[in-house]
């Protein structure tokens, strides 16, 4: 079985561990940069090691038998140029969003891209938004796959919308400004005037927290809104399977940061709860609009408040909405569909196959 | 107008003392000078050791003709008044880049030949020497040892690159654009990877020092010894005195069937060549956890559980001590293990509590083997009183 030498930001759930450790066909070596990135010992294994700790890099790739390396982000990307140069590997490097943009770029960055898309041989942005962007940048069309990323479908069991007289609006995602929380807040606000009885949860962590906090207070929200610090997995499933409408109210951030498609969307859309989100980024290739979810403008109170109300009033909607979601999803965004693609994508470069069901980019 | 020169700089024990009735801030204090903001444009240099100023003098008078250096506006026995550079070290400037950008690298090779052209035999620079004005201007500060040192590869330089992970990107423009200095430095680095067991450690009483020109990449430097990495698995420890080569290499050897003793390949006078572990140290690790696992106390107590049994006489294990490898945790350092008494693990209960743990952990031991708990907290533990904040 052939190795790929994965680079990661840290050893750590949320870092896309079944793309690095569940490719059919493909072994792996979980890398990342220095040993302080290891941060969850029970994904400790034989496997891990340390960028920094390697040292002679052709032993190293000729001991572990290493095919291909792949870095996760675009910084990383970077990173290993010299690695690929000394051990003339190939190199594959997904693109996730900000990685895309100057949005708090260190220096030397678009100009060290450009280097990358020049000397690397394959990209994967998640999805075709981020391939534009990216293509803007003069990374050669050719070497671009769009590989959206996929949710594990087996636990997330789809059940028919409850239309009941509640309605609670969940929304997910670490509390930064692309996430457009403070714009949900407030129109979550507005809606209230006409759904007093309207709940609104919030689950994430980040720097916003106290500014977001603060928020809540000036706009009076009280017990009918709340801000739940990063939970459990199985903690995270029950507010999923107990919210009548999830929303991500995602923008550009004032540095130019973006999404690629949250992958809470495609969860909720996979257990069945209605969807509300905006036009930004990558999600009009998950949601279509009025046929499996309900898109708004980015970053406007009004059009979102409008586009709550508008679900709460088509509760009629919802069925057919979360069938055809689920439906997207299977095809689409099943995580283990994707990671077929993902290894198809090694195949094509390392054997020069064309497995001809290429996503569009 | 005030003077700089009612500031008293004096070596201390550790470092220089300062006396500073005047309201110029210091900004920057090193082994040979403390620097003072005198203006928007200027600052003072002052030095307890004249002879360091002269020297810095002699410098900074040499290299008058290179851009990168500072103006002298002044000098005096101890003084020099000199730019002050409103701006980022090269170390900020290059903050979270993960390749180095071409035009740093080619300014950086411009300095290091031009200092080499004005014949200083330090061509060398850490990275917080370098600032970098506004159009990418660099300046390089601290001239001392210019003339001093043996520099004729930047050390300095690469080792903190090195840190950032910029060195591999630095040395592939290196390689392209000045390919002859290129192979220089290659030679150099050759030339000077030293058998491991001629490793130079420690001068002539045992203190530990090492020599930065040595190739062999450094990985830790403590009271007893300086551990170099020698291949992809193993790495040496040198020790500054032979009899602590001889109480470490005791334990190590005799513990080798014990989990958390690292292997050791071969022995000698003053090393030890042994495994090298890579993984985070556990307070490393445990600063970015949320909570301690039961699975990391019992981790714990079995290492100090089996020191006990195998006649350890310190019982011990500082959380910087254990690496937490891949193979499970190991523990480094037991030079005093079968000399020094100590039935408690004091150093880890202290870390423990320094993380926020310790009850956590002594409630794991209590469930895992109350014997031991009860053993450990029969008296009270001593930790640190917290520090009172002051005004």
């Amino acid at each position: 079985m052939r190795r790929v030498l994965h680079l990661n930001l840290r050893v750590d759930p949320t870092q896309y561990i079944p793309q690095i450790r569940q490719v059919p066909n493909y072994d792996y070596i979980h890398l990342v940069r220095q040993p302080k990135y290891m941060v969850d010992k029970t994904l400790l294994n034989e496997k891990v090691y340390y960028l920094s700790e390697i040292f002679s890099k052709k032993d190293y790739v000729e001991k572990q038998k290493i095919s291909l390396i792949h870095a996760h982000h675009g910084q990383l990307g970077m990173l290993l140029l010299p690695f690929k140069e000394e051990t003339g590997l190939p190199i594959v490097t997904s693109i996730r969003g900000r990685d895309a943009t100057l949005a708090n770029q260190p220096v030397g960055y678009l100009e060290n891209m450009k280097k990358l898309f020049a000397e690397g041989e394959q990209f994967y942005p998640v999805c075709n938004y981020l391939a534009e962007k990216i293509m803007d940048w003069g990374c050669p069309p050719e070497k671009i796959r769009v590989l959206y990323g996929g949710v594990d479908l087996e636990h997330l069991r789809y059940r028919r919308p409850i239309i009941g007289d509640t309605q609670n609006i969940l929304s997910m995602g670490r509390l930064v400004e692309k996430k457009g929380h403070h714009i949900l807040m407030q129109a979550f606000k507005k809606v209230k005037e006409k759904y007093p009885k309207a709940t609104l949860t919030i689950v994430g962590r980040g720097e916003l927290e106290e500014h977001l906090r603060r928020l809540a207070v000036q706009l009076n929200l009280g017990d009918s809104f709340q801000l739940l610090q990063h939970l459990p997995k199985e903690k995270v499933r029950e507010q999923m399977a107990r919210a009548d409408l999830f929303c991500a109210a995602s923008l550009e951030a004032s540095n130019g940061d973006v999404e690629g498609i949250p992958n809470t969307v495609k969860e909720a859309m996979a257990i069945g709860v209605p969807v509300l989100s905006t036009n930004h980024a990558g999600i009009p290739e998950l949601i279509t609009h009025n046929v499996d979810g309900f898109l708004v403008e980015e970053n406007s109170v009004a059009e979102l408040a409008d586009g709550i109300e508008f679900m709460f009033e088509n509760k009629g909607l919802w069925r057919t909405y979360t069938y055809q979601a689920r439906k997207k999803v299977q095809e689409n965004f099943d995580q283990r569909k994707q990671l077929i693609q993902q290894s198809r994508f090694y195949d094509e470069l390392l054997e020069g196959v064309h497995h001809g069901n290429l996503q569009k980019n | 107008m005030e003077t700089f020169k009612k500031i008293k700089v004096t070596k201390g024990e550790k470092m220089l003392e300062i006396e500073n009735p005047t309201s110029y801030p210091l900004i920057g204090m090193g082994a040979q000078g403390a620097v003072f903001q005198l203006s928007e444009e200027k600052c003072v240099k002052i030095y307890p050791d004249p002879l360091k100023a002269e020297m810095e003098k002699e410098s900074l008078l040499a290299g008058k003709h290179l851009d990168f250096f500072p103006s002298v506006y002044e000098s005096g026995e101890n003084y020099i008044v000199m730019d002050y550079f409103n701006a980022p070290t090269l170390k900020e400037y290059l903050r979270n880049c993960t390749y180095i950008p071409e035009s740093i690298a080619r300014k950086l090779l411009e300095i290091l030949k031009q200092l080499k052209e004005a014949k200083f035999t330090m061509i060398d620079a850490p990275l917080r020497h370098i600032f970098v004005l506004e159009n990418e201007e660099l300046k390089v500060i601290d001239h001392v040892n210019a003339f001093k040192r043996q520099h004729p590869v930047p050390l300095k330089l690469l080792r903190d690159l090195n840190i950032i992970l910029l060195k591999e990107s630095f040395l592939s423009y290196v390689e392209s654009l000045e390919p002859e200095i290129y192979q220089e430095w290659d030679d150099y680095f050759h030339k000077n990877q030293l058998d491991y067991k001629e490793i130079p450690v420690g001068d002539a009483s045992g203190k530990v020092k090492t020599d930065s020109a040595v190739a062999q990449p450094l990985i830790g430097k403590g009271h007893q010894g300086a551990v170099y990495r020698v291949s992809e698995g193993k790495c040496v420890k040198i020790y500054g005195k032979v009899d602590h080569a001889k109480l470490e290499q005791k334990v190590l050897v005799s513990g080798q069937e014990l989990s958390f003793i690292p292997k050791v390949y071969e022995t000698g006078k003053n090393y030890t060549l042994m495994e090298y572990l890579t993984g985070p140290d556990m307070n490393s690790y445990l600063k970015k956890q949320s909570s301690l696992s039961p699975e990391t106390s019992q981790g714990i107590l079995a290492i100090l559980t089996a020191m006990k049994k195998r006649g350890f006489t310190l019982i011990d294990a500082p959380l910087r001590h254990i690496i937490i490898t891949n193979k499970g945790f190991k523990v480094v350092d037991h030079v005093y293990s079968f000399t020094r008494e100590q039935s408690r693990p004091l150093e880890l209960f202290e870390n423990l509590h320094e993380r926020g743990f310790l009850d956590d952990f002594l409630n794991h031991v209590k469930v895992l083997n109350p014997q031991v708990y009860e053993e450990w907290t029969k008296e009270p533990i001593p930790l640190p009183e917290p520090v009172e904040e002051v005004g």
